[in-house]
């Protein structure tokens, strides 16, 4: 197959999607959907970081080239809040209080 | 150089990321040096008996094949169905505000998992604090804007074309025009790299029902149209790219149980076992790399999914994987967006 009308055809797509991905830079404010992209925005390659999630959860790990950015991929256990464990704790032992009555 | 995942269309999609995103990343100057990988026991490699049957079509071949660092050496080659043979597909958003999460899929926001009830929809202008975000239905007739059928090829992108902005992707396999099967080629014994490799635009592997394990869904990308891309409730959803693919480990999928530790769940594309985020008590490992991978005296290196609300399945390669002289393509992987 002659190469030459594929590279033409990437480049002349390239450039095509990048004016359009240029267009929506308005979009949205305030909360992103992507904290562990954020994190790694002003960090190196493989450099520690963390984040939290929406429920106070602690997700540590390290900055990956995951896609076209660094992604904060996380390689210890999830850090839970101190007051989600005591729910689910309570949820726990409601449960078995209530398999217990039951029985 | 691309790694063994075979399809044209996705390869003109991450070229053009690469070119258009690309400074986002910083240059080569802001690189720290690689991570040494971690010394491995041996590890076996794919066993095709741990696949679900009906997920590969035809034979398995044994093809010569290129590794990243030059080895020649021996690779699977094999075809998946692309079909979920194991589960259904969707759903991925309600019809309406009344509607409950049973009528909807899921979506990452701010780190966490949440239902997309039609009640979730309506708050998304809070979530994101953007009343354009009411668009998305219409508070009167209660209904919620979805992409479907033949819009979904147009659609189910990065930066759709306005008209379809301010929708829930509601996407079929068949609205892409069917399953699309899928080859992979993965080393029959896994080599462990010097340093480890980054994703970048490589897929992390793939599922024991034959489906794609894909890398992390652009998310702000998707709500910069005013977009929800929903997975459904077993992580994946279809696009035109991949067809339906996962992009978070949610249980669903064919897996294979372990003595006192979490299911194999997949293979990576370096050929290392894939095994979901915890054991049975919900106990995940302490001592996993910056892959998300560590050496145990059973299975000898092997990864550990992230959970579904993470939006990936391990960070980089431990192994080398398949590199092919591609004429005129782009380095392997998949589309920008969803």
């Amino acid at each position: 197959m002659n190469n030459y009308p594929m590279k033409m055809h990437l480049f002349m797509w390239s450039v095509l999607a990048g004016v359009a991905l240029s267009a929506p830079s308005h979009a949205h404010q305030g909360s992103s959907t992507a904290e562990p992209r954020l994190v790694c925005a002003e960090k190196k390659l493989g450099a520690a970081c963390e984040w939290k999630d929406g429920h106070d959860a602690l997700y540590i790990g390290s900055c990956r080239q995951v896609s076209t950015s660094l992604l904060c991929v996380r390689n210890k256990p999830i850090v839970y809040p101190e007051k989600a464990v005591n729910e689910k704790a309570q949820v726990h032992t409601e449960e078995k209080t209530h398999t217990h009555n039951e029985d | 150089m691309r790694i063994g995942f075979h399809s044209t269309k996705l390869r003109l999609l991450v070229v053009s990321s690469i070119l258009i995103m690309g400074s986002g990343c910083g240059g080569d100057d802001d690189l720290e040096p690689e991570t040494e990988a971690t010394p491995t026991t041996t590890a076996e490699g794919l066993d095709f008996a741990n696949f679900l049957a009906g997920s590969i079509v035809g034979d398995v071949a044994e093809v010569e094949c290129t590794l990243t660092n030059g080895t020649v050496t021996t690779c699977y080659q094999f075809t998946t169905t692309g079909d979920p043979i194991d589960h259904e597909v969707g759903p991925f958003c309600p019809d309406t505000i009344d509607e409950g999460a049973e009528a909807g899929g899921k979506w990452i926001e701010n780190g966490t998992l949440v239902d997309i009830s039609g009640e979730y929809i309506t708050t998304l202008s809070t979530a994101y604090n953007d009343p354009e975000w009411d668009r998305l239905y219409d508070i009167n007739t209660r209904e919620v804007f979805q992409v479907t059928g033949d819009n979904c090829a147009a659609a189910a992108q990065l930066n759709p074309p306005e008209e379809f902005w301010y929708t829930c992707i509601d996407c079929t396999i068949e609205d892409f025009g069917g399953v699309v099967e899928q080859t992979f080629t993965i080393p029959v014994v896994p080599v462990p790299r010097e340093t480890i490799a980054e994703l970048g635009n490589d897929f992390p592997g793939v599922a024991l029902n034959g489906l794609l394990l894909s890398f992390p869904a652009d998310l702000d990308g998707i709500i910069a149209t005013y977009n929800i891309a929903a997975i459904d409730d077993c992580g994946g959803h279809v696009n035109n790219a991949e067809s339906y693919h996962y992009h978070g480990a949610s249980g669903c999928s064919h897996e294979i149980e372990q003595v006192d530790h979490a299911p194999l769940i997949g293979y990576a594309m370096d050929g290392y076992g894939l095994y979901s985020m915890t054991n049975a008590d919900g106990v995940e490992p302490t001592d996993l790399d910056e892959c998300r991978g560590h050496t145990d005296t059973d299975r000898g290196y092997h990864y550990h999914a992230t959970s579904p609300s993470e939006n990936s399945f391990i960070g980089c390669f431990h192994g080398e994987t398949v590199f092919e002289e591609n004429a005129g393509g782009p380095p392997g992987g998949g589309p920008p967006g969803q």
